[in-house]
């Protein structure tokens, strides 16, 4: 191929895998940039068709679920409104953070017996628990429902912490599993050797060694537990309700306040994401198995 | 610097018996080499004495006590993994350092003191300006010496050592080698090291035990192990290259003995033809190592068969050539590394009787050692 075609086939090339790169995450990304611009609209251009791209931004979504906005009634008197918004990281924030704690307490020690044990049984009680998580959660909502609420457990934190457990333990078992049985026996065993003890073997090198996969593990966890409903919903009242349940205050009798609701989305995703960002650099560093030879 | 006992000690994995009811006496202050070939149980024979595994049956003892229900970390011995098992998150200062701040140790040094053992101790193997590089920063042979030296420095009652030479570079190889002599000079410690390389147990063992499948084959001195190995496994994994090894029968009344894969007699004197008639059998595996064969390119009396020249390489100062006589073939090693040897030409061959090893055709035993 003489050297115009050859130039002519690269541009080619990148130019249309760019042109693929951008459909797709134009396609991937529209429905965030969406509520994000739904967020900022009046309520005539939401709910305008043809819908509209370019308008006039306003930030009352905002102040409203934060309860910065103020209500002007009939007779003249004013009140605050409750910030359901605030309510609702408040109690995602107590129930996810106490749930991922307890699943890594539990669930970090799990992985490691179940990566080095010779049990037999071992295979059936790691598939034990991630059959937690093929139950539907509408399946076992009732009769969690009834239980919880016979042993004075409803509209309590305790009882979400201990229910987003089917969420998050396997998913920490599992994976972090995966990467302790990666690490060499030989390396623990160098640890006894050298005359330390089997916890510290498992806090000073099973535990530093597995990083990239209990930050993963980790990330997972908090991002399906922050976003399950369900739970939330059925299992306790708005006090405790945490922020996915929150949107719903805003579908109020009067009207379905879709900026606030867009607004309340777009505000209960920004933790994730600054957890992600956080997590990131543990995710990208790997192991460093350069000290055995493969 | 205990003397080691093992009696009758088993390990299974499994199915897979790695040790075979050994029954072995390491000496005081000895350096005992474990010779074999890969899934001997030599790295089991380590792990056994280190406590890392449990045997199934058996018995260890240090100066006669049981230490069969000590633990790895209150046993004082130190091990040398074959792939090194640095910790790849420690620093070299740390990884070396490590041994001297685990609670075994009851937290005896203080910062300073631990400062100095490590600098002292990567000043000698050469290491201390690599003291805060990570593991996956250096070469094999640095890691080797990092290895060594968190082996070292908590002066363990018994040092033992994997494979330490196997996965280093030729030329760095016989460096550490001759460091290993240095070692043992100045530490007179209990050391027990594996090997699958015949020259590294010859030249560092003060005794040898030669371990095939699970089973010791024979213990002794470099010399015995080298000229009167006890049985073929024996002769056939000690020596390079190889020994050769056919079958011949025995004819008394000419005094000589008849090869058939060859189809040739040579001659053996009076002594060796006694030695046969007091063993009792009419036929033998007879062993020959290269170096004891000769040959000259012209026929005469004591040069008499016939053979045809293969091909040939020289290495080092030495000449090896690969000879056929009819179906049997055979390597020869000759120190002239000149020589020039023509392929398929016609050589008058050998052998040194005296130097010839007789093996039981049955059991594969060396005749001489017979008790």
């Amino acid at each position: 191929m003489s050297e115009r075609k050859k130039l002519r086939k690269n541009i080619f090339v990148n130019l249309s895998t760019s042109v693929v790169l951008i459909l797709s995450f134009s396609f991937l990304l529209f429905p965030v940039y969406w509520i994000l611009t739904m967020a900022l609209k009046t309520n005539p251009d939401i709910l305008t068709y043809p819908p509209k791209f370019i308008f006039q931004p306003v930030i009352k979504g905002f102040q409203y679920i934060l309860g910065l906005a103020k209500i002007v009634g009939a007779t003249g008197v004013s009140a605050g409104v409750e910030s359901w918004f605030l309510v609702g990281i408040k109690n995602s924030i107590i129930v996810v953070v106490s749930t991922i704690l307890i699943s890594l307490a539990v669930g970090l020690p799990a992985a490691y017996v179940l990566a080095r044990t010779k049990l037999k049984s071992k295979e059936n009680i790691a598939f034990t628990i991630l059959t937690f998580r093929f139950a539907p959660p509408l399946l076992v909502i009732m009769p969690l429902y009834l239980l919880f609420s016979r042993i004075g457990l409803y509209n309590t934190y305790i009882s979400l912490i201990w229910v987003y457990q089917l969420i998050s333990l396997p998913m920490i078992v599992w994976i972090v599993r995966g990467y302790m049985e990666e690490i060499p026996m030989e390396i623990e065993q160098a640890g006894m050797v050298d005359g330390y003890s089997r916890i510290w073997i498992f806090f000073r090198l099973i535990l530093p060694l597995a990083k990239g996969g209990i930050a993963a593990a980790t990330l997972l966890a908090f991002i399906y537990c922050w976003n399950n409903f369900i739970f939330g919903m059925i299992l306790a009242a708005v006090y405790v309700q945490p922020v996915t349940v929150q949107a719903t205050r805003y579908l109020t009798p009067d009207a379905i306040m879709f900026r606030e609701i867009a607004a309340i989305c777009i505000g209960a995703a920004l933790p994730l994401l600054i957890l992600s960002i956080f997590l990131q650099r543990y995710l990208i560093s790997g192991m460093s198995m350069g000290a055995i030879k493969r | 610097m205990p003397k080691i006992s093992l009696k009758n000690i088993t390990k299974k994995f499994e199915k897979v018996v790695a040790l075979n009811n050994l029954s072995v006496e390491i000496n005081d202050g000895e350096f005992f080499i474990i010779l074999g070939p890969s899934g001997a149980g030599k790295t089991t024979f380590l792990k056994v004495i280190a406590g890392l595994e449990n045997p199934e049956n058996g018995e260890i003892y240090f100066d006669g006590d049981s230490i069969n229900n000590i633990t790895t970390a209150k046993r004082d011995v130190a091990l040398t993994f074959e792939d090194y098992s640095l910790y790849p998150h420690f620093t070299v200062f740390n990884n070396i350092a490590a041994p001297l701040k685990s609670s075994a140790s009851k937290n005896k040094y203080n910062t300073k003191q631990i400062r100095e053992k490590v600098d002292k101790i990567a000043k000698m193997l050469n290491i201390n300006h690599l003291l805060d590089r990570l593991p996956s920063e250096l070469s094999g042979g640095q890691k080797q010496r990092v290895a060594l030296g968190r082996a070292l420095i908590k002066e363990p009652k018994v040092l033992l050592l994997d494979e330490p030479l196997a996965h280093v570079d030729a030329k760095i190889r016989n460096q550490l080698r001759t460091e290993f002599h240095f070692l043992r000079e100045k530490f007179q410690t209990t050391t027990i090291y594996t090997s699958h390389d015949y020259k590294e147990a010859i030249s560092l063992g003060d005794r040898v035990m030669f371990l095939n499948k699970g089973e010791i084959q024979q213990i002794g001195i470099p010399e015995i192990i080298y000229n009167f190995p006890k049985n073929t496994i024996v002769a056939l994994n000690v020596g390079w290259p190889e020994i050769n090894l056919f079958d011949c029968s025995v004819n008394s009344k000419n005094s000589q003995l008849y090869c058939p894969k060859g189809d040739f007699v040579f001659n053996i004197s009076g002594n060796i033809l006694k030695l046969l008639e007091i063993y009792g059998k009419s036929e033998y595996l007879v062993g020959a190592r290269p170096h004891h064969i000769s040959f000259s390119e012209k026929p005469s009396d004591v040069y008499n068969l016939k053979a045809i020249c293969g091909t040939s390489e020289v290495l080092d100062n030495q000449l090896v050539f690969y000879a056929k006589i009819k179906n049997l073939d055979l390597t020869i090693l000759v120190n002239d590394p000149d020589l020039s040897l023509i392929y398929k030409q016609e050589l008058w061959l050998s052998f040194d009787d005296q130097s010839l090893i007789f093996f039981d055709k049955e059991t594969n035993e060396n005749i001489k050692l017979k008790e």
